[in-house]
């Protein structure tokens, strides 16, 4: 009996490379939408950061992030649950990160002063909210 | 035609977007936060009274507004007036002689103006509370 190839018998997980990897390209056009928009453009550290988190929140929860420029230079990746609530993490230019939760009626918001210093968990906690809500 | 000043809770307000980025995104899933932001020369952020004005006329005001910014207009991130004005937030008729009628502002608390964590947790709540609304509602053809 044949084996099916890899591709059907992924076609999910091929789906979802294909919402990260739309992801990306929004991260490499964003300094040129914030060019077209008149907006200041995100520096190489909010990028960089960025693309490090957008894969941790990917790895955490995977789906379509949407990912773009802000107009304080900041990189948002966003993950609204499109009933109400979403998480929002904003990569600003000096390095430092936001963490915006809006789940079940209440919102949060923490600092971190890097990327790396944002855990695992507290993205994978607030993705999961979002889907809980899905529930 | 003259809006009347007093906007009622349940009325829709549609914050109008002409980016066509934006517009797809909203389409995949909903729009930035950043929408929600007020804009540079704007003291609050600047919404159509779609209950007030009724599509074919909400229609007509954005599509020319858009025009004379040489933008084109998509659609409206739509969110009930008592959403809009919670947490501190008014939202205030303030209709544009001879070319919006049905115009108003929701406007900030004057801290989110010097505290830009607060105006993110605005732009956070506003963008949730909202749902795209494609100017096909009206029965218009897209751009």
């Amino acid at each position: 009996m044949a084996r099916p190839s890899s591709r059907q018998a992924r076609p999910p997980t091929a789906t979802l490379d294909d919402d990260l990897r739309e992801a990306l390209r929004d991260l490499d056009e964003a300094a040129a939408e914030a060019a077209a928009s008149d907006i200041p453009e995100p520096s190489s550290v909010a990028i960089d950061n960025a693309r490090q988190l957008l894969a941790a929140m990917y790895d955490a929860a995977p789906r379509r992030f949407e990912v773009y420029p802000t107009p304080d230079g900041e990189i948002a990746i966003d993950a609204p649950s499109g009933r109400g609530s979403s998480v929002v993490l904003l990569c600003a230019s000096g390095g430092g990160v936001m963490c915006l939760v809006n789940a079940a009626g209440a919102q949060r918001l923490t600092r971190y002063a890097d990327a790396a210093e944002v855990p695992a968990e507290v993205l994978r906690d607030a993705l999961s909210e979002l889907e809980a809500e899905a529930d | 035609m003259e809006a009347p000043e007093d906007i009622a809770p349940h009325e829709e307000l549609g914050r109008g977007l002409s980016s066509s980025r934006n517009a797809r995104r909203a389409r995949r899933s909903n729009l930035p936060i950043t929408e929600f932001w007020p804009r540079a020369n704007e003291s609050g952020i600047s919404v159509d009274r779609l209950t007030e004005a009724g599509s074919a006329e909400a229609l007509r005001i954005a599509d020319r507004r858009d025009a004379e910014r040489g933008r084109t207009f998509y659609g409206w991130a739509v969110l009930v007036a008592e959403a809009a004005g919670q947490n501190g937030r008014r939202v205030v008729a303030t209709p544009i002689p001879d070319t919006n009628p049905y115009h108003a502002e929701i406007v900030l608390p004057e801290s989110a103006a010097r505290d830009g964590d607060e105006l993110r947790r605005h732009a956070q709540q506003l963008r949730d509370a909202s749902s795209w609304r494609d100017r096909s509602w009206s029965g218009a053809a897209a751009p």
